[in-house]
């Protein structure tokens, strides 16, 4: 009779290659997990425009369906056009003298706001999820 | 290596022994405080000081170790100065220990990376159970993924790391201590 053939030599390989399998599976489903987390998010984002500490507008990016584009004038001249897409915003054009924040390009993120510090313009995004915020904390 | 017995009796020896390990899981907390973090999530660390854990655990007895953690982990809550990280860290360091030394009752020798990274998921879900604890919500569960994810990863590093050191480490302290 022939033997079944052995792939692991003795009981600690075996567990270990038992253990090894689960782990693999967790990782995986985790990994599953977070990708369709990730897939599935809701993406709504609000951009709430500020000038002078003063809100202008609040515009869902999510909800944009076409690229539009949107001025703000200082009252005492000056101006930033503001270009709205899919998902993102950016100050496109500016006569600040710097004009830092035309170069700050698309922002799609709450962490990069754009901001023309002349005109006092602020552009912040918010996201918009119900899912909870995570600690911002230092374990040891 | 001449199998020498050292000159002291047997407790002094492994106290010396266990206290050195401390004072080196310390040094290797305090430095990877220092360390900038490799992923800027909250929670994910190396956890080098597990090295140390995962080390004792195969020269000491349970109980030896579990003492040896938890003076390593007042002393470092003490560094730290923080009452909540001491919380997270108990939570923490004692569920890894527990998971570890169960495992490792099956698991030896060149197997000691599935023992850590077991020992780093249960460390991670441990320090999620002192989240729920101090929010007074299950609602941080929903990080779990994330942990059990760099948890898998960090607890394979540390593991390597402890195979390695365990292969040099193991012709001097097998001369001092009677197993």
């Amino acid at each position: 009779m022939k033997h079944p053939r052995r792939f692991f030599h003795n009981s600690i390989e075996r567990r270990a290659a038992l253990l090894a399998a689960f782990l693999t599976v967790l990782a995986l489903s985790c990994a599953g997990i977070l990708l369709y987390g990730k897939i599935h998010a809701p993406k709504a984002m609000l951009a709430r425009i500020y000038l002078r500490g003063e809100l202008l507008a609040a515009v869902d990016l999510s909800a944009v369906t076409e690229p539009r584009l949107m001025t703000v004038t200082l009252p005492e001249g000056g101006s930033n056009t503001i270009r709205i897409v899919p998902g993102a915003i950016a100050v496109i054009e500016a006569d600040c003298p710097d004009r830092l924040c035309v170069q700050c390009g698309y922002t799609d993120s709450p962490l990069r706001p754009v901001i023309c510090l002349p005109h006092g313009l602020l552009i912040q995004l918010e996201a918009e999820t119900d899912a909870p915020r995570a600690p911002d904390a230092v374990s040891y | 290596m001449s199998p020498e017995r050292s000159r002291f009796p047997d407790s002094i020896t492994r106290l010396t022994s266990l206290s050195l390990l401390t004072a080196l899981s310390l040094a290797l907390f305090a430095a990877e405080s220092v360390l900038p973090a490799p992923v800027p999530l909250p929670g994910v660390k190396l956890g080098l000081a597990n090295i140390v854990t995962l080390l004792a655990l195969c020269f000491f007895s349970p109980g030896e170790v579990f003492w040896m953690l938890t003076v390593r982990i007042l002393l470092s809550g003490l560094f730290a100065g923080q009452l909540f990280g001491l919380i997270y860290s108990f939570c923490g360091g004692f569920a890894a220990f527990l998971v570890m030394a169960i495992v490792r009752r099956f698991l030896t020798g060149r197997f000691l990376f599935l023992t850590s990274i077991c020992g780093a998921l249960a460390h991670n879900t441990g320090q999620l159970f002192a989240a729920a604890l101090l929010f007074g919500s299950f609602s941080v569960f929903a990080y779990l993924p994330v942990l059990v994810l760099s948890g898998c990863i960090t607890g394979l590093f540390t593991g390597l790391c402890a195979r390695f050191s365990q292969k040099y480490l193991n012709p001097w302290l097998s001369r001092f201590l009677q197993k």
